[in-house]
């Protein structure tokens, strides 16, 4: 028989066993809630310990250097510090970033400057302007001279990753107290209260749904916004909300307050600026009012506090005045918590907003840039370069860059005016050209434009065309012939028939003249075919090559005598490079584009300086520059001056068969331009380098007065200046009736008579000319001075004495 | 008309002596190849004989002024703007070099140059640094580009061929 158990002690016995099942079941659900969490901590310690952001790597242009009479008005400069992400204020600037001006006055607070080579502070800084140059440059805080000031390097590209985001990373410490308390006051007010989730929060929020009979508010804290951004899918379920919950419970536990705060301050999404998605606050204070974070005003900070919750609904760029209800409501929060005074309150409230504006593209000198980022692919790989948020400095003048558009654009527009044959229908098939600018002597590239329109094609016509140069290329000519010939040497200018691959190949002259010979300087000036490729035969196609070579032209070129004429494809980057040698007495230096790279820290990961290595000695390229100089005044492009270049250039001219290509390539000390027209299919431009290309260099010459001095070459130790007689190229005779001065090259100058036989030979010309005024006369020095007594007296009108052979 | 008289008296007397002394010692005659003043020479020692004999023919025209083919230096007489502020970086460019920052001391010259590229000093300056970085190759190519600059300045040709000398003894 059964033992009867009382019905209390089995009650007693069912509440044990069922709270046994419950402890071991709540035990269990804690271990699994537990090993859960510590398998999301484990997922959210990977994701966060690391680099938390993919960062776009920035490139920017050359500093521009501010002094006094310097040669850029006020507008300019005004543009490029707008450029440069500077902001008016109707004030005395007081921040960094801040600028006013009035009538012939700029006063701007400058930023931070950090380069790779060096760095300094910002600054108060105003510049006064007489005309179109800077009169005076002071601080106005101590009224003192800065120096020479360096403005910082303006934005000319990102390089995005696939996801296409752009954010400008900041720290809690540096955001104002201010900009934290709009967000906190947006988002979530009792962030500092809670342990990531708030249950009056979730509470508050189903009350206000419930009685709306709609969603209307979200309970998320900022934590479940963070983790729900980083870990989960955008779904509204259940499952995900308490997954939320617990990702946020578990990242409270593992993070501070402010670590977290700062994870949303940079990763939420606030806004698209076309292709690109504007995230963190701190871009978006860039974006939408062109500030730092630390810059912005109380209202600014409660617009852009308010835009999180819907950018495309509160964006100030769709509809200003949603934005700022939205701003004020922010701002009511914010005075109800106490955490700005009434007075605060009043003066956000009453503020305008004034949004900065942008560009859906901000790409500036796309061609440029293209040109670097494939430099940069030698150096770093791909991801690297959109993700590492490296800042990637530059040789570009944004100015310049913005001058050899327009002045591109500008030529073009005006040859397919008057010539209408070269208008084409198809985008694609337009009439193109190139510019490139570049300093000669550090090789720096100034501006690159590749082509007439970036988004129609992306083909750089600088770097990675191959044209013929046409006559373009008869300054290698010249120049290997200096050494057996003189600029007052005479070649033949005959009709020759030539040999060229078994076929006979006689060239003609651009006018279809011939006969009789020509001076070098003529011949060069006048691009005379038949005494070029004369010359070319003469020296050797051989030598020629090895020069071109040894001056950085890479494309093939063949011993022909059509080389002489340019027939062989060369690149226009390398063709202005060897230019550049003519003008940095002889050194040829590497184009430079990237002179550093750095990281998002600021450690210089990358230093590039100028190269200059010696390809012809100083007073050869004296000579070539004297010999393209007349290129420029009694040449091909005469037509200079008449256009109103003042300042002495050389140059050369350069036309293809067919005028398939225009070119003109010309220099100062200072900065040499390279210009090149032509189809890209090879259709006839129907004009020549002269009348195609110049005006474009012209054009652009004029725009860029501050970076010309309008100085020439200095002469070099080797070369001396003798009179010659134009007809015959030789040394002038009392008879001759064109007598022009001419530059040799003192090993191989013609000496007059009396000094070959008076002088030893290796004395220049200045020892020459002191020696025969302090000593032994000869005869004929006697003579000559009594002649010139002589006529003096006979015509006392007449007082010019002859000039010969006068001293280098 | 007396000074006038005299001096073509004494151009004649003069240019007897000339004819007497080409006797004495002929020169060869020129091809018509050979340059332009011997031939000029030929012509002076002819004319006067002719002159004497006849009556006084007027001097040979003057010949046009020479044209130049090279642009005349600009008349400056103080550095242009440019020119200043290049020194200014010129000089931020020692500080740096004596604190032997030769990275940052380059990239002030190189901004120098660009700015004054005829200041012999930035090219000196420049071959230090790159004697700093024991890269002789280039401060070989800016040892020479100073020399060419300093030309006339004994003083600075001096200092650039001391640093010559050291350039070449890091090649070795």
């Amino acid at each position: 028989m059964k033992k009867k158990v009382p019905p209390k002690k089995r009650r007693f016995k069912i509440i044990r066993i069922t709270l046994l099942v419950l402890a071991v079941a709540l035990i269990a659900a804690a271990g699994s809630l537990y090993l859960y969490c510590a398998h999301q901590a484990d997922y959210i310690e990977k994701r966060f310990s690391g680099r938390r952001w993919s960062l776009p790597s920035k490139v920017y242009s050359g500093s521009l250097m501010i002094y006094p009479g310097q040669r850029i008005g006020e507008q300019a400069l005004i543009e490029r510090l707008h450029r440069s992400g500077y902001y008016p204020v109707d004030f005395k600037p007081k921040k960094k970033g801040q600028m006013r001006s009035s009538a012939a006055t700029v006063e701007v607070y400058l930023r931070d400057l950090t380069l790779p080579s060096r760095s300094r502070e910002g600054f108060p800084l105003t510049i006064t302007f007489a005309g179109d140059t800077i009169d005076r440059v002071f601080r106005p805080d101590d009224n003192g001279d800065p120096g020479i000031v360096e403005l910082e390097p303006e934005e000319l590209t990102v390089f995005y990753g696939p996801e296409r985001e752009q954010r400008k990373l900041i720290s809690v410490k540096q955001t104002p107290p201010y900009v934290i308390a709009a967000v906190l006051a947006a988002e979530d007010t009792r962030f500092y209260d809670h342990f990531g989730v708030d249950p009056r929060g979730i509470l508050r929020a189903l009350w206000t749904n419930a009685l709306a009979g709609e969603v209307k508010q979200g309970g998320s804290t900022i934590t479940q916004q963070v983790v729900k951004n980083y870990f989960l899918t955008p779904e509204r379920t259940f499952k995900r909300k308490f997954n939320e919950m617990l990702l946020a419970l578990t990242m409270e536990a593992m993070y501070d307050k402010d670590d977290i705060l700062e994870i949303y301050l940079n990763e939420i999404y606030m806004g698209q600026k076309g292709s690109v998605s504007i995230n963190g606050v701190g871009e978006a204070a860039q974006f939408y009012f062109g500030k730092s974070v630390q810059d912005l005003s109380m209202g600014e900070a409660a617009a852009i506090a308010g835009i999180i919750r819907a950018p495309n609904i509160y964006s100030p760029y769709k509809d200003l005045e949603r934005c700022r209800k939205r701003r004020d409501l922010i701002l009511g929060i914010m005075r109800k918590h106490n955490w700005i005074s009434a007075e605060e309150y009043a003066v956000a409230e009453s503020e305008p907003l004034r949004v900065a504006g942008y560009n859906k593209s901000i790409r500036t000198a796309p061609f440029f840039t293209d040109y670097v980022q494939k430099q940069l692919a030698e150096l770093y790989p791909e991801e690297a370069l959109t993700t590492l948020g490296l800042s990637i400095y530059t040789t570009l003048d944004p100015e310049v860059q913005i001058a050899a558009e327009e002045a591109l654009e500008k030529g073009l527009s005006r040859l397919e005016a008057t010539r209408p044959a070269l208008k084409r229908e198809n985008p694609d098939e337009r009439l193109q050209g190139a510019v490139l600018v570049m300093e000669p002597k550090t090789g720096h590239i100034l501006a690159m434009v590749g082509g007439r329109d970036y988004s129609s094609s992306q083909f750089n016509r600088v770097t990675q065309a191959l044209r013929q140069p046409g006559s373009a290329f008869k300054p290698f000519v010249f120049l290997a012939a200096l050494d057996e010939f003189t600029p007052a040497s005479l070649v033949s200018n005959e009709r020759k028939t030539y040999m060229l691959n078994g076929q006979e190949w006689t060239p003609e002259n651009f006018d279809g003249q011939a006969g009789g010979s020509e001076r070098l300087r003529t011949a060069l000036a006048r691009s005379i075919n038949l005494a070029s490729v004369d010359l070319a035969m003469k020296v050797g196609l051989a030598r020629v090559i090895s020069l071109a070579t040894s001056m950085g032209i890479s494309t093939p070129l063949m011993p022909y005598p059509s080389l002489a004429l340019g027939a062989f494809e060369v690149i226009p980057l390398e063709l202005a490079r060897a230019y550049c040698s003519f003008a940095a007495d002889g050194a040829l230096p590497y184009p430079l584009s990237i002179t550093g790279v750095m990281d998002d820290q600021g450690a210089v990961l990358e230093r590039r300086h100028v190269t200059i290595q010696q390809v012809m000695d100083p007073a050869h390229a004296y000579i070539m520059n004297s010999l393209l100089h007349s290129v420029t005044t009694e040449g091909t492009a005469r037509s200079l001056k008449a256009q109103g270049i003042k300042f002495p250039v050389a140059g050369k001219t350069g036309t293809t068969n067919g005028f398939r290509d225009a070119w003109f390539i010309g220099y100062t000390p200072d900065v040499l331009a390279l210009v090149w027209v032509g189809f890209d299919n090879g259709d006839s431009v129907q004009a020549t380098g002269g009348s195609a290309a110049l005006p474009v260099w012209v054009e652009l010459m004029k725009a860029i007065p501050w970076r010309l001095e309008g100085e020439w070459f200095t002469q070099p130790p080797g070369v001396v200046t003798r009179v010659i007689c134009a007809d015959t190229g030789e040394l002038a005779t009392r008879g001759c009736a064109t007598p022009i001065e001419e530059v040799f090259l003192e090993s191989n100058a013609p000496e007059p008579a009396e000094t070959q036989v008076a002088e030893p030979s290796g004395h220049d010309d200045a020892e020459r000319s002191a020696r025969q005024g302090s000593g032994s006369e000869s005869a004929g020095d006697m003579i000559r001075k009594l002649t010139e007594k002589l006529k003096r007296a006979l015509k006392p009108g007449e007082t010019k004495g002859e000039r010969y052979d006068e001293g280098g | 008309m007396m000074k006038a008289d005299k001096l073509f008296f004494m151009a004649l007397v003069a240019l007897s002596i000339y004819g007497l002394s080409g006797c004495a010692s002929p020169r060869p005659m020129a091809p018509r190849e050979t340059p332009a003043p011997v031939q000029e020479k030929t012509q002076e020692s002819r004319q006067p004989e002719t002159a004497v004999e006849s009556k006084p023919t007027p001097p040979a025209p003057a010949p046009a002024p020479a044209k130049p083919v090279v642009p005349a230096p600009k008349q400056q007489s103080q550095p242009s703007a440019r020119q200043l502020a290049s020194l200014r970086l010129t000089e931020a460019g020692k500080e740096q070099l004596d604190q032997g920052n030769a990275d940052q001391a380059i990239a002030l010259f190189e901004r120098a140059v660009s700015m004054h590229a005829a200041n012999g000093q930035n090219y000196f300056y420049l071959a230090e640094c790159w004697l700093l970085k024991s890269n002789p190759a280039q401060a070989k190519e800016y040892n020479r580009l100073a020399t060419l600059y300093f030309q006339g300045n004994q003083q600075w040709l001096n200092k650039c061929a001391d640093q010559a000398e050291l350039i070449r003894k890091m090649e070795r």
